[in-house]
């Protein structure tokens, strides 16, 4: 059965879009362990903007909390200095009256001893010393009071000094670098992946092609492989071959139009002992010779062998057999006299004239070697393959 | 002499069949040349092949004028015709 060009097609074009397909997927997968590795790297990123988010908020916490404390001693330092600034100020305001009551009370003194009742200076005396006693006594309360507000302030100042945010904006810059590195990451990863589904799509799209092409195949090849078995039975019945002997029987067509059909025997189709049918090329049966029969001319169809006439300076073209090789020949006379042409099969006359075999010597030019030695410039030789080739 | 007398009539050979146009040359010619020499063998009853008796371009181109129309039984192509006169043009005039 001759080549079917629309299975070939078929063929080739899924093989086309196997290879683009193959290629396609190439490209995906190439995509896939980018965008995986992009995946990796941009978790990695991830844990260490955690990581440096935890640091951050660790710091920022300790900022609070030492922030607290200072607002609480302070605050305490606060109380007792405005407490005391104002005992202090009312304690300075009754120091003054007294220091003033003291010297009214001794330039009373004065003013008694000097111009009046001199028994009275003793008095006002008395009473000017008492003020002093008394203003002097309120000072060292005002001063006592002052000691304690700068206690109170060296207190606060060792209990909490001020508080240092160094640490927790260094973690914070450590923050901010670690999530610019994981957005970044975030962005490729994006990009690839982006990139990695559009790869897919369009291998999902070759698969699809391939797959279809494929199958298209497949429905052919069986439709094909069906012909050709209709084709093959129906040569079997026409070569009238056994059933026992089908599946093994081989089928060879020949240039020359006909069908060899090789049958039973041992082994496969044209094994040992092998039985030989022939069709011409209308389907009629030239030759039939069972497995393990003799060869011989019993063999041959009674059809009448063909001649056709004489041509230049050869005889009659004839139909013949060499043992159960059909052959197409004619004899050369004058000076192609002891020369033969030949080819295989039954063939008509235009055919042979331009496909045969020349044999014999070189009667012409004593040469000394066959014809077909000094004249086959052309590459003849090919067109017979019987016996004595 | 008789091998006179025989070139004489193969240039008469050649006259008839070979030395001509292109367009008017035809297998038949090449089969006609080829048969009367040979029946030159017969007449002046050669021993040998007359064909050995023709300059060497003629067996030049009788090998490739037998290859160019398949033994004599095509007719062979106008090129191929006409290399095969040129160099029986030139064996004839070497004769």
């Amino acid at each position: 059965m001759s080549r079917s060009y629309e299975l070939d097609s078929l063929k080739s074009r899924e093989q086309d879009a196997f290879q683009r397909k193959q290629a396609a997927f190439q490209r995906y997968a190439d995509a896939r362990d980018r965008c995986n590795e992009a995946h990796d790297a941009m978790q990695s990123a991830w844990e260490e903007r955690v990581s440096a988010k935890e640091e951050m908020n660790r710091e920022w916490e300790e900022m609070q909390r030492t922030s607290a404390n200072y607002r609480e001693v302070w605050d305490e330092y606060g109380r007792i200095r405005d407490q005391n600034n104002y005992e202090i100020e009312r304690l300075r305001a009754e120091a003054d009256s007294e220091h003033q009551q003291m010297i009214d009370c001794f330039e009373q003194a004065s003013n008694c001893y000097e111009f009046g009742d001199k028994s009275e200076a003793p008095y006002w005396s008395s009473q000017g010393h008492d003020h002093k006693d008394r203003r002097d006594s309120i000072n060292e309360e005002v001063s006592r009071l002052c000691r304690e507000v700068k206690s109170a302030r060296q207190n606060a100042k060792w209990r909490a000094p001020k508080t240092d945010s160094s640490a927790f904006h260094r973690a914070k810059e450590v923050f901010e670098r670690a999530k610019s590195r994981h957005e970044s990451a975030q962005a490729e990863f994006k990009r690839l992946k982006a990139e990695r589904d559009r790869l897919k799509d369009t291998f999902d799209s070759l698969q699809a092609e391939h797959t279809r092409l494929k199958e298209e195949f497949q429905r052919k090849l069986e439709e094909v492989k069906l012909a050709k078995k209709r084709e093959r039975d129906r040569t079997l019945d026409k070569a009238g071959v056994r059933w026992s002997e089908r599946d093994d029987a081989k089928i060879v067509k020949k240039a020359d139009g006909t069908t060899q059909v090789y049958h039973g025997g041992l082994g496969k189709g044209d094994g040992l002992g092998h039985g030989h049918t022939v069709l011409d090329q209308f389907g009629n049966k030239t030759y039939d010779r069972d497995a393990f029969a003799e060869h011989g001319h019993q063999n041959y169809a009674d059809d009448p062998l063909k001649t056709y006439p004489g041509k230049g300076q050869w005889g009659e073209l004839r139909h013949g057999w060499i043992d159960d090789h059909a052959v197409t020949w004619c004899e050369g006379f004058g000076v192609n006299a002891g020369q033969t042409l030949i080819c295989d099969g039954h063939v008509d006359r235009t055919y042979f004239d331009s496909h045969h075999d020349h044999y014999g010597p070189d009667t012409k030019y004593r040469s000394g070697g066959r014809i077909e030695d000094v004249t086959d410039s052309l590459g003849r030789k090919k067109y017979y393959s019987g016996p004595g080739k | 002499m008789n091998n006179e007398k025989v070139i004489s009539d193969i240039k008469k050979i050649y006259e008839k069949y070979i030395l001509k146009d292109v367009s008017s040359f035809c297998v038949d010619d090449y089969n006609d040349f080829e048969k009367e020499i040979w029946a030159l063998k017969e007449k002046y009853q050669l021993e040998d092949s007359p064909f050995l008796l023709l300059p060497d371009p003629a067996k030049d181109a009788d090998f490739e004028m037998m290859n160019a129309s398949s033994d004599g039984l095509v007719e062979p192509s106008e090129k191929d015709k006409s290399k095969y006169l040129e160099k029986m043009r030139i064996s004839y005039n070497e004769l």
